[in-house]
């Protein structure tokens, strides 16, 4: 063919192919190609490339059964195909995934339940097939967060005992980290605070955040885990923000979203800025009628996913909103329960066996 | 003619009086002979800007190209070549042919060219000289990521790399051998158990 070509600038070109299904393919090349492809530098390497597709994962329930569909998020949506992803066979075979927490670096985290009553989380890569099983402690009321720290791309879950009343002080956290398969104690120095509210998380730039109520002012704030330094921070809100019911956040973009829904069908879209290195400001973007937490995420372009309810049919419809033009468009997927994250295919996982970790 | 020139005037306008790249024994004479310039600069030697200053390099085969010194330096291998002193007379390139060192050179000229990335219309401008410059066949693509490697020029590798990376994802393990001279190690049984492993990424 032509002039040979040495392994450094093979090296070279296999470090910028992108899609995960042909660098699985290019294990089988050679037995150079195969260990340079699982090394965890080039696993790592991968995940961190910037010119990844973006793909939307939706996570929804059709006569109680879970279905999983990634769709790409680029100038074809919602006109390019919707790809059933093939749901993670996962060991013990009998688990009810409850729900999807989040996605990161291309690991989907499931939370899931077995018959007898443990609880587990399960790790998934889908654009590889593989899934790993963490089990939680039977028992315990928590809340549980996920994230993959941005530098050394190890997936962390970070463990909160659940405080609901003010006496109990004892804050306590722990982090799973995939690296040591082990939990750790971390401190958790944090004004009172209730993880009633701690359900629905968003990692944003390395940092995981959630939203709490505050126990002593009743008001509603933003709790931060960083998952670099695996320290815990605290959001104060705008006092029209600390005051609301219902609060719900959501990412766009590497920036947070706070939706504040008010009795009125009317939902307030603010957003998160850091303008100096500690110091947040919250701007309020928008307004759109919907009911209450019918808002899923955002499309990178800034649109709006919810799901609407249609009296004639049983189950919702997913629509995509266009603040601007306030138009909406049905995307013809039809459920409930519906959760969705922002997802990019990576190598994650990869040299890891399938299995289940205490 | 030359000592009616003063100094402003070879200041805005000597660019028009040096030769123009690339430079070889069968191409049309432009402009002065070498001799011509040395004198030229000997006459004048604080008016001509450092900027202009010109390296030869020498190909495989023989054939010799002047740059401006800020195309050449585009490759930090002649850089350091230059900053060793080894460039007094001509910078030899026994790695890299005629043929390519001219597209090589292309590729310097117009990046040291483009003023301002920055501004969109330079920015595209240079994405679709980029798109036409890997517009080559695949034994020409590989022997400018060979150059783009020895000379040292990491925009070049980036841009040569990536597209063959964007050409060979949909290829099977065999067509990547063929492609790359790859010989495989893996024995029979050896092979069914990496595909088995994830086989649903060759259906």
């Amino acid at each position: 063919m032509s002039a040979d070509i040495p392994f450094v600038i093979q090296e070279e070109i296999i470090k910028r192919v992108v899609p995960v299904k042909s660098l699985i393919r290019f294990r089988s090349v050679s037995k150079q190609w195969k260990s340079l492809i699982d090394s965890s530098e080039f696993i790592t390497r991968h995940s961190l490339l910037p010119a990844k597709p973006h793909h939307l994962l939706l996570r929804y329930t059709v006569a109680s059964e879970p279905k999983y569909v990634s769709i790409v998020d680029d100038d074809s949506f919602p006109h390019h195909k919707f790809s059933p992803i093939v749901s993670p066979t996962v060991k013990p075979v009998e688990i009810a995934i409850v729900r999807m927490l989040d996605c990161s670096h291309g690991l989907v985290c499931l939370f899931g339940i077995t018959a007898y009553g443990t609880e587990l989380i399960v790790l998934w890569n889908p654009s590889i097939r593989k899934s790993l099983t963490i089990v939680l402690l039977f028992g315990m009321s928590y809340v549980v967060g996920f994230g993959v720290c941005p530098k050394t791309s190890d997936p962390k879950i970070v463990k909160i005992k659940c405080v609901n009343r003010a006496s109990a002080i004892d804050s306590k956290a722990e982090v799973f980290t995939l690296s040591s398969r082990a939990w750790r104690s971390v401190p958790m120095n944090l004004s009172q605070y209730s993880s009633k509210c701690l359900y629905k998380q968003v990692v944003i730039d390395g940092v995981i955040h959630w939203v709490a109520t505050n126990l002593i002012t009743n008001n509603k704030m933003i709790i931060s885990f960083d998952l670099t330094s695996e320290e815990f921070g605290e959001v104060d809100l705008p006092d029209s923000l600390a005051g609301s019911r219902s609060l719900d956040i959501s990412k766009l973009n590497e920036s947070l979203h706070v939706l504040d829904y008010r009795g009125d069908a009317v939902c307030y879209v603010w957003m998160m800025s850091k303008s100096d290195i500690s110091k947040s400001s919250f701007t309020k973007l928008f307004s759109v009628k919907v009911p209450s937490f019918s808002i899923i995420g955002f499309r990178n372009n800034g649109q709006l996913i919810m799901h609407q309810m249609h009296f004639h049919i049983r189950y919702r419809e997913l629509e995509v909103y266009e603040p601007e033009s306030k138009h909406k468009n049905g995307l013809g997927i039809y459920g409930s329960g519906f959760s969705m994250a922002s997802y990019t295919e990576s190598l994650l996982l990869l040299n890891h066996y399938d299995s289940i970790i205490q | 003619m030359l000592k009616n020139l003063n100094s402003k005037h070879i200041q805005r306008f000597s660019y028009k009086y040096l030769p123009q790249f690339p430079i070889s024994p069968n191409s049309p004479k432009l402009g002065f002979s070498r001799s011509q310039i040395a004198n030229y600069r000997s006459n004048f030697p604080t008016t001509i800007m450092s900027s202009s200053k010109t390296i030869v390099l020498r190909s495989s085969d023989g054939e010799t190209f002047e740059v401006d010194e800020a195309v050449a330096v585009e490759s930090q291998t002649i850089k350091h070549m230059i900053e060793d002193g080894c460039a007094d007379t001509s910078i030899p390139l026994p790695n890299v042919t005629s043929k390519i060192l001219s597209k090589v050179i292309e590729y310097c000229k117009k990046h040291v060219e483009t003023p301002n990335a920055d501004e969109k219309v330079a920015e595209e401008d240079l994405k679709s000289f980029d798109a036409d410059f890997v517009k080559v066949d695949q034994s020409t693509l590989f022997d400018l990521i060979l150059a783009a490697n020895y000379l040292n020029i990491k925009s070049l590798l980036d841009l040569t790399c990536q597209t063959v990376a964007d050409m060979i994802k949909g290829k099977t393990p065999e067509e990547i051998r063929k492609t790359f001279n790859i010989k495989n190690d893996f024995t029979p049984e050896e092979e069914e158990e990496v595909r088995r492993e994830n086989a649903w990424a060759f259906e």
